[in-house]
């Protein structure tokens, strides 16, 4: 019973407390519903300045900032768009260390 | 933030399976009731009396018959333990409108942090006494308020104080202890049970406050002389819960934190003394175990196996772990290691629990490849689907056909949480 972790952070009340396992499923299953969010509907005039700061960042080989959507939590990736796939709708943006990520453009929620 | 600024609650429901029933069934709100697991069985346990039930003399797990020769006009209602999961999330929901930072703590306890809320409601007594009104409404259940500026103090002072005032608010202030806290026996002391209110006696310090006053080096030194040197961090721990020093933040994903360790252990309802008996148990049981690895997307490395005799005076069993060849997660591959660990140890005598874990988690995104186990993927197809029917229908919609024998216990434990009926 005697560990370093009771003195720290939460400890006392993670080691002390009593619950039923499935009332902590059920906490769980609505904290994960509760931060679900819906995929926001992009007016046509962000659409447009996120096509053009990608076409921007090809052309001029620019690092930018995309925003993914996620149901829990958006994602931030930094990089140059490298490839444009038109018909497909995708980028292929290079990041630092050799590493890319094909994103669907549709995914994109803001560039900065 | 500074800590010395928090405003921070712990509420606790008043006799709270029983408060439920009596909201739920108006034609008793008058009569005694207790609601105890197994009313058919005499020798049931009470888990919770109503106030009306406490005043007969009746007293929360104290025997249902003795319960019954004190107050034979006694109401007796079965756990519906899935009911109370359920009003305790709508308390919880109650809670989260006036303050985002509120913590479950067990089924009938909540922290709630609300220093940033506060200005809207007036003082920390108007705004318990709101939320008092809004659970009351809502759930008919009578919720009681520790409120000081740390978590130790919040709970000291419901339990201790709050729950005793007509008001069922407390407010423990820091520079009142001396004249509150610290004049109750060393009893009271949250963590300290009776083995550690003996000690204390005996160290000569029969107060909270006499505790709270010794210099903590001098309990250290003290509690070293009894319990050795790895005694520090307790005497740590309960010199900060006697002078209510705790810088714990009221985490509201807490529970969110991924397990060391999955297990699953059960009482059985008769003595198991044939191998085949007790591997039918364990077959559940490890599907359990590896159902609930295979929802949180992890492998277990190290599968743990324990059985305890039936014999309470003459202590037999075991309690052994093995690593596997891989992790995993699939109920047919943890079955065969656990058999290996329940015919190497198990001692051939009775028994009467059972109990199997996994640990050392790995993510189930990656997986060896194996040349000898050809089905891997066949299984975890399988699995897929009755995972996907249990979540949906329940556990007992798919069982295995030794579940159908005399040792089985899947259908039972599957209509009970706790070890009490939903």
């Amino acid at each position: 019973m005697t560990t370093r972790k009771k003195l720290e952070g939460n400890g006392l009340w993670e080691s002390s407390r009593m619950m039923l396992p499935e009332h902590k499923e059920t906490i769980i299953r609505r904290q994960l519903e509760e931060g679900r969010k819906e995929r926001p509907t992009l007016d046509p005039q962000e659409m447009e300045l996120i096509e053009s700061a990608l076409a921007e960042s090809f052309h001029e080989h620019t690092a930018i900032k995309v925003r993914l959507f996620d149901e829990y939590e958006d994602k931030e990736l930094t990089g140059i768009v490298v490839l444009i796939h038109t018909v497909r709708r995708e980028i292929k943006l290079s990041m630092a260390d050799r590493e890319w990520h094909w994103i669907k453009i549709d995914e994109i929620i803001s560039v900065r | 933030m500074k800590s010395n600024n928090r405003v921070v609650m712990l509420a606790d429901c008043q006799s709270f399976y029983a408060s439920v029933e009596k909201a739920d069934h108006p034609e008793y709100k008058n009569r005694p009731l207790v609601v105890a697991g197994d009313p058919e069985r005499r020798s049931g346990i009470v888990l919770a009396a109503c106030p009306l039930a406490k005043e007969k003399g009746i007293t929360t797990a104290e025997r249902l018959g003795e319960a019954l020769a004190k107050c034979p006009d006694l109401v007796v209602i079965k756990p519906r333990m899935q009911k109370y999961i359920d009003v305790s999330m709508q308390i919880t929901e109650i809670y989260k409108s006036y303050t985002d930072l509120v913590e479950p703590y067990s089924i009938d306890e909540q922290f709630l942090d609300v220093t940033g809320s506060l200005h809207l409601y007036g003082t920390p007594v108007e705004l318990a006494q709101i939320i008092q009104r809004h659970v009351m409404e809502a759930t008919g259940v009578r919720a009681r308020f520790g409120i000081a500026e740390t978590k130790i103090l919040a709970k000291t002072a419901c339990d201790n104080f709050a729950k005793k005032n007509p008001s069922g608010l407390y407010i423990l202030s820091k520079d009142t202890l001396a004249d509150t806290l610290w004049k109750l026996p060393v009893s009271s002391m949250f963590m300290a049970g009776s083995k550690m209110t003996r000690h204390f006696n005996v160290m000569g310090l029969p107060t909270i406050g006499s505790v709270a006053q010794t210099p903590l080096s001098k309990l250290k030194q003290m509690m070293r002389r009894k319990f050795g040197k790895n005694s520090d961090i307790s005497a740590e721990m309960y010199w900060r819960i006697a002078n209510g020093i705790d810088d714990s933040p009221v985490r509201p994903g807490t529970h969110q934190v991924d397990p060391k360790s999955v297990g699953h252990m059960m009482t059985l309802p008769r003595d198991y003394a044939k191998l085949e008996e007790i591997k039918v148990v364990l077959l559940e049981l490890t599907e359990l175990v590896c159902q609930r690895c295979r929802g949180l997307g992890f492998m277990g490395h190290v599968v743990s196996v324990g059985c305890m005799g039936a014999d309470f005076d003459r202590p037999t069993g075991f309690s052994r772990q093995m690593k596997m060849d891989d992790p995993s997660n699939i109920t047919n591959q943890v079955y065969r290691w656990a058999c290996r660990l329940l015919e190497s140890y198990w001692d051939g005598l009775p028994i009467r629990r059972v109990g199997i874990s996994l640990s050392q988690f790995s993510p189930d995104t990656e997986y060896q490849m194996s040349l000898f186990d050809t089905g891997r993927e066949r299984s975890m197809a399988l699995e897929r689907v009755t995972d996907a029917l249990k979540n949906k229908y329940g556990n007992s919609i798919v069982i295995r056909a030794v579940s159908k024998t005399d040792a089985g216990q899947a259908l039972d434990r599957s209509a009970k949480i706790g070890g009490h009926y939903k």
